[in-house]
């Protein structure tokens, strides 16, 4: 059996979350003997070879250079091209199954590509697609989330998508969802990361046999012992990690601060790991450097990071903070923590309420609402409290138990 | 008798004679040179005390006289004795002036106004609409308010008022710019080197404009718009102008048009069509192209369709995508693998004609219309359609649910409307367009008509029946029209709820960016419609 993965982007050129993901799985089935190859796609013109967009890296990795012509639709500027050259590749890997990761940048079209391809070398092979964020869902970046107000959307419809983008006619947003819902018919298995997410494709119209549920895994870690206290102090480390933007909810997290009273907020540490403010726009920023500015004494900001890093900077924590104002979906923040035996505290929607077990392993904040997270944030300095927390946690599936679960669904015979 | 020309002129298009004559009863009139009198001709009759004086006459004899006729009078009377009064003279301005200081107001006030001209007119369009035939149109107003008839010399004429909105800041013109416009159609007996003459008529004033045949080729459907447009639709005579002047002229223009196009049809196909298909759709493009990529989509992925159908394109637009048409569906089969058969030609023919040329070449017994932004809502649906066909009695047409993006209903089915507001004309009614999708039964009913966006029936029928009527502007009414064709042959007419389809049809029809003509196109397609078989529209009722 050969496998081929693949990712919207090398971990190498893009740290994403599902590239990590992808590329961890497609590393830990070659480690398991199962012949698996990786391409990912890449929008870097000065890497690449003239005539071909194929550049490999070693034997089993190669990059793909695509230009995404249309990201309403996601396909390819200059199809023609693409699919011949795909077809080549594909006669070269002669893979059995192909697990996409995604199709931005990659071009929807290759979900036909792949099958276009088996059907003219009479070959079975079995389509997977991972999916991430809501993208054929919402046209706003995959979110779930109304673009004026940043209020959560439950469920589109053309009608409501044209209120967000009253640019677009509804009939261009039916189209869309007729679009991809004929591209997703030739998957012939779904992996969604969390439950949350598998509900909404299932509501949205994906066949519920299709799709199944498989968390990203994390490498198996050691829990960290908790951060050794100073006589009499409180478990007072809040800390955030990863893409500093709006979706994220950092602004909700610094104005809980408001909340406390002076005594209270002395007691408080707020840590930021992350990168991204300075292209975010002038609201947001505004909001974030004014509590920078404000909570100097509380609010240490540490910049970007690397993965290997993480271990280290876990130590010195307390908490981890994920306060989005979006759904998320199987959130790689929530799962490093786990795997490092640190509790969170998570905005109570979506995929975060899904993956932190409240008063359990973490703590549920009603999303957006500061106050709500500053009265938790009071609670969890008790080191008592924080001690049940940190007891309770169990480590996430691994990279090797996911890709077990995968093996299995790759040899599944076909329903 | 002494008499004698002082001079002879043209002022606003009308001849001025300025003379006197010896005894003030004698009768003056003006002649062309055939001898025909000039009805139209005012006299003047006024005291010249220099020519009284002269003559040693009465000092009160009015033996002065200006004579206004109109441009073609040669000489003038006076009782027997004939005068020419051909040439213009190079004093005319100068004596004019000095009549317009004359010393008796009567004269001075007729002065005054022959020089002024109260009587404004314009003629925006003259071009001809086949057999001999001329459309006109344009504006004319009279400043003092009173109403202006329009005569167009030598031909057989008939003219409408309308509203002119746009000419509401003209000078003077007040109340008189709703009535202002006016259009018609003459039929010439002659024509002058190409120049035709309008005659503006107030009950005091006359204003004569020559204008030009419009030689450069205006294509019919810009006439037709032109034509069209010039319709209020709220008055009453709308109905009228069609009966007596429109219908006839606008079907001429069109069909004459269509017979002289150099027609060059190709056909290609991309990938292999199924052996003996069940069923040859028809799908026309016109402005969206893009929905091909839908359409293909969303076939690629249902075996029933690639096992069965003939998929057929025809392109009718060919100014936008002629050339690029080809590696677009070549790039489209390369993704999908979807068989197709392109029909392009070098014209836009509109629906009807698009669809006839697309029967031809289907193969298949059965074929199913289908327009570019319907989608089936489900896999499966041509096998179902086709069973569905087989077990009616007499089908002349099987037609379906059509829904739109926000699933509330498109068509179920037409039914025939009277409509008040358009002289009781029926027009084609959609029932319960728009509304909530209720009801989910599974049922076939025997209907009016159906829609076009979607119509299944047998090709020898719609061979039989010479496919879509042509006559029909710009894709409207044809399906209809097809429907009665189909059951004036005692065939029926029915509508299945299911297999559904969406059809997003705002998308197609954006083809006008003027709304009021759209209209103007469906009124007159009714009208059509109501010509042809208001018997059997009626007669059900």
């Amino acid at each position: 059996m050969k496998v081929l993965i693949i990712s919207h982007g090398h971990p190498k050129y893009s740290k994403g979350g599902a590239e990590i993901a992808a590329y961890n799985l497609y590393n830990e089935l070659n480690n398991q003997g199962v012949d698996t190859y990786f391409l990912a796609s890449h929008k870097m013109p000065e890497i690449t070879h003239g005539g071909t967009p194929f550049n490999a890296i070693n034997e089993k990795e190669t990059l793909y250079y695509s230009t995404m012509q249309d990201y309403f639709l996601t396909i390819l500027q200059n199809r023609a091209v693409s699919w011949n050259e795909f077809f080549d590749f594909l006669d070269y890997i002669d893979p059995d199954i192909v697990h996409f990761h995604h199709y931005v940048h990659i071009g929807i079209e290759h979900l036909k590509t792949v099958k276009n391809w088996a059907k003219l070398k009479d070959k079975k092979i079995k389509v997977f697609l991972t999916l991430h964020e809501y993208i054929p869902i919402c046209w706003n970046r995959g979110q779930m989330i109304k673009t004026n107000t940043d209020k959560l959307c439950y469920e589109s419809n053309p009608i409501d998508c044209n209120r967000c983008f009253p640019e677009i006619p509804p009939s261009q947003f039916k189209l869309r969802e007729i679009f991809y819902k004929s591209y997703f018919d030739e998957v012939d298995l779904f992996i969604s990361p969390s439950y949350f997410l598998k509900d909404r494709y299932i509501k949205w119209g994906i066949d519920e046999k299709k799709i199944v549920v498989i968390d990203n895994g994390q490498p198996k870690r050691e829990k960290l012992p908790k951060r050794e206290l100073k006589e009499g102090e409180k478990r007072r480390v809040f800390a955030y990690f990863g893409q500093i933007n709006p979706f994220k909810g950092l602004d909700i997290l610094l104005e809980s601060l408001d909340f406390m009273d002076r005594k209270e907020r002395k007691e408080v540490l707020i840590h930021i790991f992350g990168t991204g403010l300075e292209h975010q726009e002038d609201r947001f920023k505004n909001k974030v450097n004014h509590y920078m500015d404000k909570y100097k004494e509380n609010i240490k900001y540490f910049g970007p990071y690397e993965p290997e890093e993480l271990g280290g900077l876990m130590k010195n924590i307390d908490y981890v903070v994920m306060p989005s104002i979006w759904w998320e979906n199987s959130p790689l923040v929530i799962q490093e923590a786990l795997s490092f035996g640190r509790p969170l505290i998570v905005s109570n929607i979506g995929g975060m309420a899904e993956k932190v077990e409240h008063m359990i392993n973490g703590i549920h904040f009603q999303y957006k609402n500061p106050l709500d997270l500053a009265n938790w944030m009071v609670k969890c300095k008790n080191p008592e409290f924080y001690d049940s927390l940190y007891e309770n946690i169990e480590h996430p599936l691994t990279i090797e138990q996911v890709a077990k679960e995968h093996i299995n669904l790759y040899k599944t015979k076909k329903q | 008798m002494n008499f004698a020309i002082d001079t002879v002129g043209i002022v606003n298009e009308k001849k001025i004679i300025i003379g006197w004559v010896q005894d003030e009863n004698v009768d003056i009139k003006a002649y062309y040179n055939d001898g025909k009198v000039l009805e139209d001709t005012k006299v003047l009759k006024f005291i010249r005390k220099d020519v009284n004086e002269q003559l040693k006459l009465d000092k009160n004899s009015r033996t002065g006289f200006i004579v206004i006729t109109n441009l073609d009078c040669n000489f003038l009377k006076f009782n027997n004795i004939k005068v020419e009064a051909n040439q213009e003279h190079d004093s005319f301005q100068q004596v004019l002036n000095e009549y317009l200081n004359y010393p008796i107001e009567e004269v001075k006030v007729f002065v005054k106004k022959l020089i002024k001209n109260d009587i404004q007119a314009f003629i925006d369009y003259f071009f001809e609409i086949g057999n001999n035939r001329y459309f006109f149109s344009g504006w004319r107003y009279s400043k003092d308010g009173e109403s202006v008839k329009v005569v167009v010399k030598d031909g057989n004429f008939q003219y409408f008022d309308c509203s002119r909105d746009d000419l509401k800041n003209l000078e003077n013109i007040g109340e008189c710019y709703k009535n202002a416009g006016f259009y018609g159609v003459v039929e010439l007996n002659k024509i002058f080197n190409d120049k035709i003459e309008f005659i503006f008529e107030s009950n005091t004033e006359i204003l004569r404009v020559k204008k030009d045949i419009d030689k450069k080729n205006i294509p019919p459907k810009e006439k037709s718009q032109i034509m069209l447009n010039c319709i209020d639709i709220n008055k009453k005579e709308f109905k009228e102008i069609f009966d007596k002047v429109y219908g006839k002229a606008l079907q001429d223009m069109w069909s004459e048009y269509f017979n002289n196009l150099d027609l060059q049809i190709e056909v290609k196909s991309y990938g292999e069509i199924p052996k003996n298909p069940q069923l040859s759709i028809i799908v026309p493009l016109y402005g969206r192209v893009d929905f091909v990529e839908f359409q293909n989509a969303v076939f690629s992925t249902d075996k029933d369709f690639l096992e069965n159908v003939e998929l057929i394109y025809v392109l009718d637009d060919p100014e936008r995508f002629y050339p690029t048409i080809d590696e677009y569906l070549k790039s489209r089969y390369d993704i999908y693998n979807v068989p197709m058969k392109l029909i392009k030609y070098n014209y836009n023919l509109g629906y009807a004609r698009a669809n006839n040329i697309g029967v031809k070449y289907a193969t298949a017994d059965k074929i199913l219309l289908l327009n570019s932004d319907v989608f089936p809502k489900q896999k499966g649906w041509v096998s179902e359609i086709i069973r569905k066909y087989e077990n009616l009695e007499k089908p002349g047409v099987l037609g379906f649910k059509l829904l739109y993006e926000d699933e509330t209903i498109q068509h179920i089915g037409m039914e025939f409307k009277k409509s008040e507001y358009l002289s009781n004309m029926f027009i084609n009614y959609h029932p319960h367009k728009g509304l909530p999708d209720i009801d989910k039964s599974e049922k076939i009913e025997e209907k009016e008509a159906v829609t076009g966006a979607c119509m299944l029936l047998e090709k020898k029928n719609y061979v039989k029946i010479g496919g879509f009527s042509e006559n029909y502007i710009i894709g409207d009414f044809e399906d209809s029209d097809l429907c009665l064709k189909l059951r004036e042959k005692g065939l029926k007419i029915y509508y299945s709820s299911k297999p559904e389809f969406y059809h997003l049809e705002r998308q197609s029809q954006d083809l006008f960016d003027d709304k009021n003509w759209k209209f103007k196109i469906t009124i007159y397609n009714c009208w059509q419609q109501m010509n042809k078989w208001s018997k059997l529209i009626e007669g059900e009722r």
